[in-house]
């Protein structure tokens, strides 16, 4: 059975462990990850799949609502707070649900119930999706994949170009190499990621995207090679 | 003789029995977690207050309250919802929130003592 991604993100260590408990007992929840801020989780969703939040409102630092402001495209939310007067923003932020603490088990099942339907109809399931989430500015910033033409190392940030403009992000190469595996994308050089889609030109040691000329390194151009789908 | 275990009645029974819907384990689980947690927000409570901050309190007591219905006190939910709500929209001064959290306070004592006994008994019954 498919299972939804999920973190907590909830200052009340009390509140935390009661849905600790309650994500534990429902097999359609995966909990990957426990958060008294939303510093931390912004952190965490940069290299880490996301399919549900439960996200409490009054929290130390950037409280839930600034969270939400601030990340224009985020999974499934569903708020977790003490106070009713939060479910107008719930409903303004059109989060999943809204609980109002403490959770019971009844309550928790029929939230998770109606992520779950959400998830199917609109497949936010973690099959493959088709866009990243990128911290830059402090903010999270949703990019397409097909959007993305090469990824380029900047010192310790890799900087990603896209078609929708530059993203500056602190992050390794490896660690975006192995995130973006998975799609049409290839190591050139120790420097360069490529959408392979996007490259137009090939020559010995170097290639073209969007008139931007990309070195190949020795060692990885025989697996470029290979990557491609050649006549 | 019935091998059931039954919240003390000093605690609101109907309520535990409802939250948990005989769960017991999972019960003890958020009663112990209580008793660990709640001691030291109430030290924080108690330090806003004597710094006679406000909002510092209103934040506790917001921060606090769901947590009582978990251990069968819902009424001291309703009463740091009154005064979080009082704080919030200024219509309780210090002089007068003061009292009312100072009651908060021994009425989340006198819990945290029925609590521990309530935790040892379904400790031993769980045990059994």
């Amino acid at each position: 059975m498919n299972s939804l991604r999920s973190i907590i993100i909830e200052d009340d260590l009390v509140a935390l462990k009661n849905l600790e408990i309650l994500c534990g007992k429902d097999p359609r929840v995966n909990l990957i990850g426990s958060f008294g801020n939303s510093e931390d989780a912004v952190d965490f969703m940069t290299s880490n799949d996301v399919d549900l939040i439960f996200l409490d409102v009054e929290l130390p630092g950037e409280s839930g609502l600034d969270f939400l402001e601030n990340s224009p495209a985020l999974p499934q939310v569903i708020f977790a707070t003490a106070n009713k007067e939060y479910a107008f923003d719930a409903f303004q932020f059109e989060a999943t649900d809204f609980l109002k603490k403490p959770i019971s088990v009844g309550k928790f099942e029929a939230s998770v119930t109606k992520a779950m339907k959400n998830a199917n109809e609109t497949r936010t399931f973690r099959e493959k999706p088709n866009y990243i989430f990128v911290k830059s500015d402090g903010r999270l910033v949703k990019i397409m994949i097909s959007d993305i033409l090469f990824i380029e190392n900047v010192g310790d940030y890799v900087k990603v170009v896209a078609n929708t403009g530059n993203f500056v992000t602190y992050n390794t190469m490896r660690a975006v190499d192995e995130k973006l595996s998975q799609y049409d994308f290839y190591k050139v050089h120790r420097s360069f990621i490529v959408n392979l889609s996007k490259v137009v030109d090939i020559e010995d040691n170097s290639l073209i995207i969007n008139d931007k000329v990309i070195p190949i390194s020795r060692s990885n151009r025989q697996g470029l090679m290979d990557r491609l789908n050649l006549l | 003789m019935e091998n059931v275990f039954r919240f003390s009645t000093a605690l609101d029974s109907s309520v535990l029995s409802s939250f948990y819907d005989g769960d017991l384990s999972y019960a003890l689980m958020m009663f112990e977690i209580f008793l660990v947690e709640i001691p030291s927000e109430v030290k924080t409570l108690r330090a806003e207050l004597e710094q006679e901050n406000l909002e510092g309190c209103r934040r506790i007591l917001h921060k606090i309250k769901p947590n009582f219905v978990m251990v069968g006190n819902e009424p001291l939910t309703d009463h740091c919802t009154k005064i979080e709500k009082g704080i919030k929209e200024g219509q309780l001064t210090m002089q007068i929130a003061a009292p009312e959290i100072e009651s908060i306070v021994d009425e989340i004592n006198q819990t945290l003592i029925l609590l521990e006994q309530e935790t040892n008994d379904l400790k031993q019954f769980l045990n059994q």
